[in-house]
């Protein structure tokens, strides 16, 4: 799953390395389209719903991050 | 009061005093914010104008108890009722304060000819900031991001928090309100960088905003200045604009800092910008923050409008679509909230215009950068795209430099149809001197944000200057803010000479 | 932290020579610089040696000339009249004038007592600046800053007491000189002249005839101001309370003949009801009597030049001696007539100085 998500990301913005970067939110490197994209992309792909209350910077700013939640959200 | 005069100043220290002598005895920090709080009020409008506030206060700390306890039995109806109904509260206040003053002025009026005097309308003091953090405040306890706060000093120190009173930035309960109940010790290095920050304000302020502004007014407040020179001015305005409400921002944060409170910034370089979606990421961050937060994700992410755009085919333009609709009226609320009047509706779609316009065009612009071998790190293109950025900004200023829509077309009339006329910038209020000094102070701006671009703060850099070289650089500064800053009215020694006898 | 309160004690003791240093460049260089200069030089007068103190705006200014109404009858005097009038000037510089003299006679010209709150800082800052900047007395000047703040709640104390936050806009006009340590003692300033202008220069422009036509008029009188009188009525109380006698004394200020010839009865039963002795020298019989010609003896036509002076002054010295029969002759004072007579002869050097210069320039 984890090359699935990193496969979305890198599709949105080829431009970042996503292995790297820690303050994705916080350095503002995602805009609020590419934050869009990747989440309806994932809504999309693995059947969840995610809905503006699940944005926030903890959730989003590195690729751990995005991992973790999203499989917390796969599983409830 | 204002926030460039002594009174200021002596407040400032007061509360700094008080705040820090008390900071031994726990929780006295947070009376003493309260305290300034509506002190500031006082000095800065009336006691009726603190009533209005306080009011408003209760009212969202009530709300906020019953709403938390709603949501903890979870009784969805009664929450949503109680969220929606504080929520339609806080806005129609604020609606009421910005669109119906000419209620109050027919009342005025009406009792006026009754002998009845009423006091000058006074819009409440940073109205327009607090009532979006009450907003987001109610939505997070209903969102159950955070519970409701308990203690309403510590409420009414939040959400009043008076360096915010002027002109923002908007904070968010998450993030002050901890800092709020922390006990603050006295600290070198924070009273030394709010030191530098509130001087980098008043210089920007003082010295180059406000000599801006006489240009500005000079040139757009003669009939016969030809079209470029309007169009200079509004290019000026923009400069203007910026030094004058970062350098605000930059005093506002700095008191808080040298108090050991850090608000959100507001500002990231904006002169930098490559696109005006970028722009508003980079300009009023606080109000980017909120907006995002609370009305574009709420939106995008909404069940029923995805399902919406799940009928667009392509798989681009069904993201695209909310995205879209979501900026659209974001920047329709940011116009309006930004004054009264349809010129700021219209500022607002011209936001809307342009940010919406490149979610739709965005893969066809892609396409055509391609197609003509532009590579987006060019540095020749890049910097087209910032000139091509501000003069888009500085054509939106438009509408909010006139007073109404009809000033803003002529305005632009004037930019377009009168290129005949006078093209001299001497005589519009600034001598040679004077115009050396604003070309020297727009262009430390400029140099500013370019190295804050590339990640040199020249704030750091001064406090880890040797001493004397530190002190040096604050002399120099506060001398220029007392030679070159606009204040006290002109002085010249012909003028003196002819006065009167 | 105690060692960051020593810097910051530091950079504010490091910092008060520099701040006073751009307060002197970007000060206004007045530019005769004579208030300040003629301020100190009043300090310097040897005790109980001026019997005659001036006050009033530029015609008073213009007209008397103390070493001329010694020469005369012995008359000692100090002229403290400035350009620019103003009520609580004068009465400030009157108090200023009390800490260091006490004379048997105040002379004013009453200039203010048809001006109301158009005299206040905001409309005629000049001459409040002007006496801030000239007085060399902390305390008057205290003292004078906190009337002006308090009849006028728009001034800024700070700019008064620190007079750089209203002249800093003044730097793109510094010269070279703004550099030099402002001793605000001009290097023009001529002691002898005891605080008179006394200049010696010709009239500026096209002088007209003095004939009693000047001052047929039909306009009507104006009206008393409660503002200034305020502080005339100061004055007038304390020169009681101190043995001064005050006389209120009007130059012969063509320009305004008709003004004064309605003015005058009004300032005179102002003058008769607080006990002020009224010299009126704005009419054609005094200006006869003096021998007065406008091209002559006048700068302009309201101001005299320095050979009109003395012809005021003389005849001012007889009137003073007829009223007041006790004032002493200082020619006989042993202990400044000295000084006094070489004055006066330096007055005479200057004025003939000047006669021969502009005969050469103009055969």
């Amino acid at each position: 799953m984890q090359e699935k998500i990193m496969e979305i990301l890198q599709s949105v913005r080829p431009d970042i390395d996503f292995a790297k970067e820690q303050a994705l939110i916080d350095d503002g490197l995602l805009e609020s389209f590419d934050v869009i994209q990747i989440m309806t992309t994932f809504m999309d792909e693995f059947d969840v719903y995610i809905d503006a209350d699940d944005i926030e910077p903890e959730n989003l700013n590195s690729f751990d991050a995005i991992c973790a939640f999203l499989t917390q959200k796969i599983g409830s | 009061m204002e926030l460039t005069s002594y009174h200021f100043l002596l407040f400032i220290l007061a509360v700094l005093i008080l705040y820090y002598a008390l900071s031994r005895v726990k929780g006295a920090q947070r009376y003493v914010i309260a305290a300034a709080n509506v002190a500031l009020i006082c000095f800065m409008t009336r006691k009726t104008i603190l009533i209005l506030i306080v009011f408003l206060v209760l009212f969202v700390y009530f709300a906020g108890l019953l709403l938390d306890k709603a949501v903890k039995e979870k009784r969805k109806a009664l929450s949503n009722l109680i969220l929606y109904g504080a929520l339609f509260f806080v806005v129609a206040y604020l609606c009421y304060f910005k669109f119906f003053k000419w209620t109050y002025e027919l009342l005025q009026q009406t009792l006026a000819l009754k002998g009845i005097g009423l006091v000058e309308w006074i819009f409440p003091i940073g109205l327009s900031y607090y009532t979006l953090t009450m907003c987001a405040y109610l939505l997070d306890i209903s969102h159950k991001k955070h519970e409701a706060e308990r203690n309403l000093i510590d409420f009414f120190a939040f959400v009043t928090f008076f360096p915010s009173l002027i002109e923002g930035p908007i904070n968010l309960y998450r993030k002050l309100m901890p800092q709020i109940k922390e006990q603050h010790m006295i600290n070198p290095d924070n009273l030394s960088e709010g030191f530098v920050r509130i001087l980098w304000g008043y210089f920007k302020k003082l010295v180059i905003a406000d000599r801006i502004g006489v240009l500005v007014i000079g040139i757009l407040s003669d009939e016969t200045a030809a079209g470029p020179l309007v169009f200079f001015a509004m290019v000026l305005y923009s400069f203007q604009i910026y030094a004058d409400f970062s350098g605000g921002i930059d005093v506002v944060m700095g008191v808080a800092r040298m108090m050991d409170i850090g608000l959100t910034e507001n500002f990231k370089a904006p002169l930098l910008s490559v696109s005006v979606t970028e722009y508003w990421a980079r300009w009023h961050m606080s109000l980017g923050e909120f907006m995002e937060k609370y009305i574009y994700y709420p939106i995008v992410l909404n069940r029923r409008i995805m399902k919406l755009s799940k009928k667009i085919k392509s798989t681009y333009y069904s993201k695209a679509f909310s995205a879209f609709l979501a900026s659209v009226i974001v920047f329709v609320i940011v116009g309006i909230w930004h004054g009264t009047g349809w010129n700021y509706v219209v500022y607002g779609c011209y936001q809307a215009f342009f940010v919406g316009g490149a979610v739709l065009m965005g893969p066809v612009y892609k396409a055509l950068l391609q197609k003509l071998h532009i590579q987006a790190k060019n540095p020749v293109w890049h910097i087209f795209v910032i000139l091509r950025t501000f003069t888009v900004l500085t054509f939106g200023r438009y509408f909010i430099r006139a007073k109404d829509l009809t000033g803003a077309f002529e305005l632009f009339a004037r930019t377009f149809t009168s290129s005949a006329g006078k093209q001299t910038l001497l005589e519009k209020g600034l001598d040679v001197p004077g115009l050396i000094v604003m070309a020297i102070g727009i262009l430390i701006l400029i140099i500013a944000d370019i190295l804050a671009g590339n990640g040199i703060r020249i704030r750091e850099k001064v406090l880890h200057m040797h001493i004397l070289a530190r002190f040096a650089f604050y002399m120099v500064t506060i001398v220029c803010i007392i030679v070159f800053g606009m204040y006290g009215g002109e002085f010249t020694g012909a003028s003196f000479i002819y006065q009167g006898f | 932290m105690k060692r960051f309160w020593l810097k910051v004690i530091i950079f504010i003791l490091l910092f008060i020579p520099v701040f006073l240093y751009v307060q002197n460049v970007l000060h206004y260089r007045w530019p005769d610089d004579d208030t300040y200069a003629k301020s100190v030089d009043f300090t310097r007068q040897p005790a109980d040696s001026v019997d005659v103190v001036a006050f009033g705006t530029s015609e008073m200014y213009a007209a008397y000339t103390p070493v001329v109404t010694y020469e005369e009858k012995g008359i000692t005097g100090y002229n403290l009249a400035v350009e620019n009038r103003s009520a609580i000037t004068t009465y400030y510089q009157f108090q200023f004038m009390l800490k260091h003299q006490k004379p048997k006679i105040v002379i004013c010209d009453f200039a203010c007592l048809f001006d109301d709150e158009y005299a206040l800082p905001s409309v005629s800052e000049t001459i409040y600046r002007r006496i801030v900047d000239g007085t060399p007395d902390p305390a008057i000047r205290l003292k004078l800053i906190r009337e002006i703040c308090r009849v006028d709640p728009g001034q800024d104390p700070v700019s008064w007491l620190f007079p750089v936050f209203r002249y800093h806009s003044m730097w793109n006009e510094i010269t070279a000189d703004n550099f030099k340590w402002d001793k605000h003692e001009a290097i023009t300033f001529e002691p002898f002249k005891k605080g008179a202008e006394a200049m010696p220069v010709h009239f500026d422009g096209e002088p007209y005839e003095i004939t009693p036509a000047l001052w047929e008029t039909d306009r009507s009188p104006d009206e008393l101001k409660e503002f200034s009188m305020h502080y005339y009525d100061m004055m007038i109380a304390e020169c009681k309370e101190n043995g001064i006698a005050v006389v209120g004394l009007l130059t012969p200020k063509v320009s305004d003949a008709a003004v004064y010839q309605t003015n005058y009865p009004v300032m005179q039963s102002y003058f008769d009801s607080r006990g002020v002795t009224g010299l009126n020298y704005n009419t054609y019989e005094q200006i006869e009597r003096m021998g007065l010609s406008m091209e002559e003896d006048y700068m302009d036509a309201a101001h005299l030049n320095a050979r009109g002076s003395e012809k005021f002054s003389r005849a001012l010295a007889a009137d003073l001696k007829a009223i007041f029969h006790d004032l002493p002759d200082r020619r006989e004072d042993a202990r400044i007539s000295p000084s006094w007579d070489a004055d006066l002869k330096s007055y005479h050097d200057m004025v003939e100085g000047a006669e021969a210069e502009y005969d050469q320039e103009h055969r």
